[in-house]
């Protein structure tokens, strides 16, 4: 069986081409992501929520009372639009944009879970297995989503 | 509407600090791809291919890099864009 690509450009939007398998897989990781994030506690969100003010403690906890709430929601509102857009979608800039923001929230959050694990991310000597699969392939799907949107991008220069 | 019975009277502010402009640094995260953050730079400023790459190359190789600055409000808000983003962006005064 041939396969196509995850992320096809067609004219003016990006097409979702990903198959049966694949979209069950990141049904799952939603799901996982989403319980995370409103569990909002665990250390696996840590890289989610960089500070904004490291050396200024008073400073960050204004930044973060101003923030935390938005930021919780766009990412819960972005995984609704991926979760909606997952077979054969055409995407438009903001759905491309879901797309983008939620893998990218998926791989930080596969990478912390790795890194918590004593992985050192910086190496390509990954530890085998189900973890460094997952955080290695949503990485690759946003490298072809990347390149799929990057044509709008140009379009919209000047 | 009706006209207010008190003045509060404004909070005193360093003149100094409000003539600093603040910057926006954003660090480098192996777990970031470096086509992701040359397309959120250039989707999120408008900055031209060749300058987002530049950034981008620079937060890879430096650690880190300045990629706007301007008033506390425009800082805050670039940091959360950024950060929405899942990138790792901090904020400090210009010295």
């Amino acid at each position: 069986m041939s396969r196509g690509l995850p992320f096809e450009r067609e004219d003016d939007a990006v097409v979702v081409a990903l198959g049966e398998y694949e979209v069950e897989v990141l049904e799952n990781l939603i799901d996982d992501l989403r319980h995370l994030l409103m569990a909002d506690s665990h250390d696996t969100l840590r890289r989610l929520k960089p500070p904004a003010h490291p050396d200024n403690e008073e400073a960050e906890q204004g930044y973060r009372e101003l923030v935390d709430d938005d930021l919780l929601r766009g990412r819960l509102e972005l995984l609704d639009v991926v979760e909606e857009t997952m077979t054969g979608a055409v995407l438009d800039d903001a759905g491309v944009a879901a797309w983008m923001q939620s893998l990218n929230n998926m791989r930080l959050v596969l990478g912390e879970r790795l890194a918590l694990d004593g992985a050192d991310l910086d190496s390509h000597d990954l530890p085998e297995g189900p973890a460094t699969f997952l955080y290695e392939w949503i990485g690759e799907l946003l490298e072809f989503l990347v390149r799929a949107a990057m044509p709008g991008l140009e379009a919209n220069d000047g | 509407m009706t006209a207010p019975t008190t003045i509060e009277r404004p909070e005193v502010v360093d003149v100094t600090d409000l003539s600093r402009p603040w910057k926006v640094l954003v660090w480098d995260d192996p777990i970031n791809l470096q086509s992701y953050v040359a397309f959120v730079f250039r989707s999120l400023f408008g900055f031209s291919e060749e300058k987002a790459h530049r950034l981008m190359m620079e937060v890879h190789n430096d650690g880190r890099a300045v990629v706007t600055s301007g008033p506390k409000e425009k800082a805050e808000m670039d940091v959360f864009r950024l950060h929405g983003h899942g990138l790792w962006a901090t904020m400090e005064h210009d010295s």
